[in-house]
């Protein structure tokens, strides 16, 4: 009986030989060693290119093999101490089935890919940037309230390097606005404005086109709406 | 003003802002509870975690939250994480026989697998799954919580018995 052994790789020498003798459907006996030895040893004639110190492993089981083979194969040479080391072998090779079942066991719960994670490292703060122990949510709003009152006011600062709007272009603008929509009021007009100076240029446009008699500005009383009329 | 917690809400925080396993004598420093009552504790803050999506999990009195194993794939694709590397059948056996005959010696492994296991132990040894432990005239090799995390168990105990030595030869 011959056996097509492949390439498959074994773990070390007695899971090839215990590969084997599951193909073989065998026990290790005198009688079934001759068969057994002669598969092990044509595979290990294969590993030329193996890592040596492994090699080394399987050579040394190969010995064994070899050397109870021949003992068993000269019964006139057949002392007691072949049975003792079949045993022994049988006994090494059981106890490693365990663990190889065992490593299967550890292979199956990987492929359900059932991992746990911790929690990501938390870069800690250092402590002079954590808030005081003492500051409570009272003293912050206070603190804060306190400190708006006395800030002073926000300064007006004209930025030059934006382009501004030109009087002219204001009034031209206002123009076209109050033609195109009625019930207007300034407050609608100031709150179109982008920014503080573009409000204030509107508001001289407005007076202007007022002086100019060519909008009338009303407000029925005071604190009341003041409405924009287009009329020239 | 704060309300009162008990003892295994207490750890429960601790124990979620640490982000590697923390020893039992650390927690009963922390809480300034004796070691028998701290380890009741998180016996039932494990318990009350059943339902939850995190566990706690344990190796030798080391105690660290994790997340449940059956939300290992959202879990690992909200981290973006690689797919992780597969352990070679050597690196396997060798950790089943660690897993189960810890601490073990580097010679009591080759015994058992009949091959130097040099290779296997340095690559088990970087991916954080064994330790190694040097005594006086040996090292001794024992798995780690990360072992647990990467097998999804929570405790060592939760491994099957080794199987039978049965006779595997006739079969």
């Amino acid at each position: 009986m011959t056996y097509q052994v492949e390439s498959a790789a074994y773990s070390g020498p007695l899971d090839l030989l215990l590969n084997l003798i599951e193909r073989s459907r065998v026990e290790i006996t005198d009688i079934s060693l001759a068969e057994i030895t002669s598969q092990y040893v044509d595979y290990i004639t294969k590993l030329g290119d193996q890592n040596p110190v492994e090699l080394n492993w399987f050579i040394d089981l190969a010995a064994k093999l070899v050397y109870l083979k021949s003992q068993a194969l000269m019964p006139t040479l057949e002392n007691s101490s072949t049975d003792d080391e079949i045993a022994e072998l049988n006994q090494q090779l059981s106890e490693f089935a365990r663990y190889r079942e065992a490593a299967e066991y550890l292979q199956s719960l990987i492929a359900q890919q059932l991992s746990s994670r911790e929690r990501p490292v938390i870069h800690r703060l250092p402590p002079d940037r954590l808030p005081m122990p003492k500051l409570s949510l009272e003293t912050l709003s206070h603190t804060f309230a306190n400190t708006i009152s006395q800030l002073p006011p926000e300064p007006v600062t004209l930025d030059s390097t934006k382009p501004m709007i030109t009087l002219e272009q204001m009034q031209s603008r206002l123009r076209q606005r109050l033609q195109t929509s009625e019930d207007l009021t300034l407050q609608v007009l100031l709150t179109d404005m982008t920014s503080r100076a573009e409000a204030v240029i509107m508001f001289l446009a407005l007076l202007e086109l007022v002086k100019l008699n060519q909008v009338s500005a009303t407000q029925a009383d005071q604190f009341s709406e003041v409405r924009i009329v287009y009329v020239a | 003003m704060s309300p009162k917690l008990s003892l295994e809400q207490t750890l429960e925080a601790v124990l979620f802002v640490a982000s590697e396993p923390v020893s039992l004598s650390q927690l009963a420093d922390i809480t300034g509870q004796p070691q028998s009552k701290v380890k009741a504790a998180l016996t039932a803050l494990s318990d009350s975690l059943n339902d939850h999506g995190i566990r706690l999990i344990q190796h030798q009195e080391q105690y660290t939250l994790v997340t449940h194993p059956a939300a290992s794939e959202q879990v690992e694709q909200f981290l973006g994480s690689q797919t992780r590397a597969e352990l070679t059948k050597p690196a396997l056996e060798t950790l089943a026989i660690i897993a189960y005959r810890q601490p073990v010696t580097k010679a009591a492994i080759e015994s058992i697998r009949g091959v130097s296991s040099d290779q296997t132990l340095r690559t088990l040894l970087a991916r954080g799954l064994i330790t190694e432990n040097r005594q006086e005239t040996e090292t001794v090799y024992s798995t780690t919580i990360r072992f647990l995390q990467h097998f999804g168990l929570s405790d060592h105990r939760q491994l099957p018995p080794l199987p039978d030595p049965a006779n595997h030869q006739s079969t």
